[in-house]
């Protein structure tokens, strides 16, 4: 999907369905399938959404240029709770290319929820890797204007690991990312190298 | 941690991110390891003494990474919050009333701890005047169908000792109201029930209730399922009473096992 901050395809250039369906080809510099329309309407359910506490929560300003960046964990909590309550109250009961935009997305959230599981069994994983291949199928033909990217490859290569080492608890990457973010968040001043062994030393009295 | 190293540092840390990250990546990750209840086979001749080691150390030991009683009814994994710190005793209308629903074997008992959450594999439930977004869960109910609903009341009973002078296990319980379901005629304009592959017909992960409680439910710690989302529904169509969207946050028995999954779980197979 493109960047939400990018201008809304429907307020530069009059009726997206009809263009989007009549495959009129447009600047992609103007094109969107997220709006800022519809941002500002994901925003306004994230406000009413409960999330429980081991869930990082969507940030509020989400696809506002203000904001920046998301983290691994709350592009994980926007697209398994936020875009779907959004999406599919805005896109649900319509036909045509929305819908099959939405039907895309909800391949790559079923994939996701499939591969987090804490429990792996032979036929999750068979599902994942229909659903999975059925979004990146879906993404080549609904997206024409965008490339496969290496990762949406190595997505497809993630049966076979998690087959060998068990679910994606064990060697997930975001326990040492968020410690990664806790330290780089403290301040320090471009000074390397002074309190080394001591900070160390604390460290290792904690871990004890 | 970064509080710690604040502390000490004085703003100047050395190559401790990546120092840090590594001894934690390498904690974590052995941990992890461990903490699945199955091992692999070059540690068998270790099994006994990891696990007593990991069973003082995670009060649970290797059956702790699966948190949902779908695959484990006697599991033990579960801590409570609680303020009191001596049990009360139910009045007898309530007492009535509660054991009758529980319908429970032995009988619950009268002096119960009143607690304000419980903690099962590190995810913590919680009760609704302590936390709105802990509380709301799905859960099943004693003929096994599953309802989402908010967390009244959480209570366990004391433990005791029986006539050997073992403890019994604790059991713990929760009262819950459950979400009224949609009517037909709002069902049928529900865009996530009737979403193909959200829906009701495929893997029933999100739908929409009426944003009021009419029964109540009071079922046993290990009938709760996960956490789930919800939403107060703010768009076009018209329901007949204020509705919420509910999201399920399920990671263990996601697909449904008695529809989806056909095989048993397929944690560390022979390479």
């Amino acid at each position: 999907m493109s960047d939400a901050a990018t201008t809304d395809a429907e307020s530069e250039t009059g009726d997206l369905e009809a263009d989007i369906d009549g495959e009129i080809l447009l600047p992609l510099a103007t094109f969107a399938i997220i709006g800022n329309d519809i941002m500002e309407v994901v925003r306004d359910d994230i406000t009413r959404t409960t999330f429980p506490s081991w869930m990082k929560r969507t940030p509020k300003r989400i696809g506002s240029i203000s904001f920046g960046k998301l983290s691994s964990e709350e592009w994980k909590s926007t697209l398994l709770v936020s875009l779907p309550i959004t999406l599919t109250r805005r896109w649900g009961l319509e036909g045509g290319k929305r819908a099959q935009y939405l039907e895309n997305m909800v391949h790559l959230l079923l994939a996701i929820r499939l591969a987090n599981r804490r429990l792996i069994t032979d036929h999750a994983l068979d599902l994942y890797e229909r659903h999975y291949r059925a979004f990146v199928e879906g993404f080549v033909v609904l997206y024409p204007w965008e490339r496969v990217r290496p990762y949406q490859h190595v997505g497809l290569h993630l049966p076979p690991e998690l087959r060998l080492w068990g679910p994606g608890d064990n060697c997930n990457a975001n326990p040492p990312e968020l410690y990664n973010e806790m330290l780089q968040n403290i301040k320090s001043n471009n000074r390397f190298g002074k309190f080394y062994w001591r900070a160390r030393f604390w460290l290792a009295l904690i871990m004890l | 941690m970064a509080g710690s190293i604040l502390a000490c540092a004085d703003h100047a840390v050395a190559e401790l991110e990546v120092t840090a990250a590594r001894d934690f990546a390498v904690a974590s990750y052995l941990k992890a390891l461990f903490a699945y209840n199955a091992l692999p086979e070059s540690l068998s001749p270790f099994e006994v003494a990891i696990t007593s080691f990991l069973s003082k150390k995670y009060q649970g030991g290797l059956a702790r990474s699966v948190p949902s009683s779908h695959f484990d009814p006697t599991r033990k994994d579960w801590v409570i919050e609680t303020a009191q710190k001596h049990p009360q005793i139910i009045k007898t209308p309530d007492y009535s009333a509660l054991a009758e629903e529980l319908g429970c074997e032995p009988p619950l008992k009268r002096a119960v701890l009143w607690c304000t959450g419980v903690s099962i594999s590190h995810i913590r439930y919680q009760v609704l005047h302590v936390s709105k977004h802990n509380s709301r869960v799905l859960y099943r109910i004693r003929n096994g169908s599953l309802h989402c609903g908010i967390i009244q009341e959480i209570f366990a009973e004391s433990p005791q000792k029986d006539s050997t002078g073992t403890t019994q296990a604790q059991r713990i319980f929760l009262t819950l109201k459950r979400f009224t379901p949609l009517q037909e005629s709002d069902a049928a304009k529900d865009p996530y029930g009737n979403h193909p592959l959200l829906g009701r017909n495929a893997y029933d992960i999100c739908r929409m209730y009426y944003d009021s409680c009419t029964s109540r439910d009071v079922v046993a710690v290990h009938d709760i399922v996960s956490h789930i989302s919800t939403c107060r529904y703010d768009g076009d169509e018209v329901f007949s009473q204020a509705t919420i969207i509910t999201v399920v946050l399920d990671r263990v028995s996601f697909p449904p096992l008695d529809t989806l999954i056909p095989s048993q779980p397929h944690l560390f197979p022979s390479r």
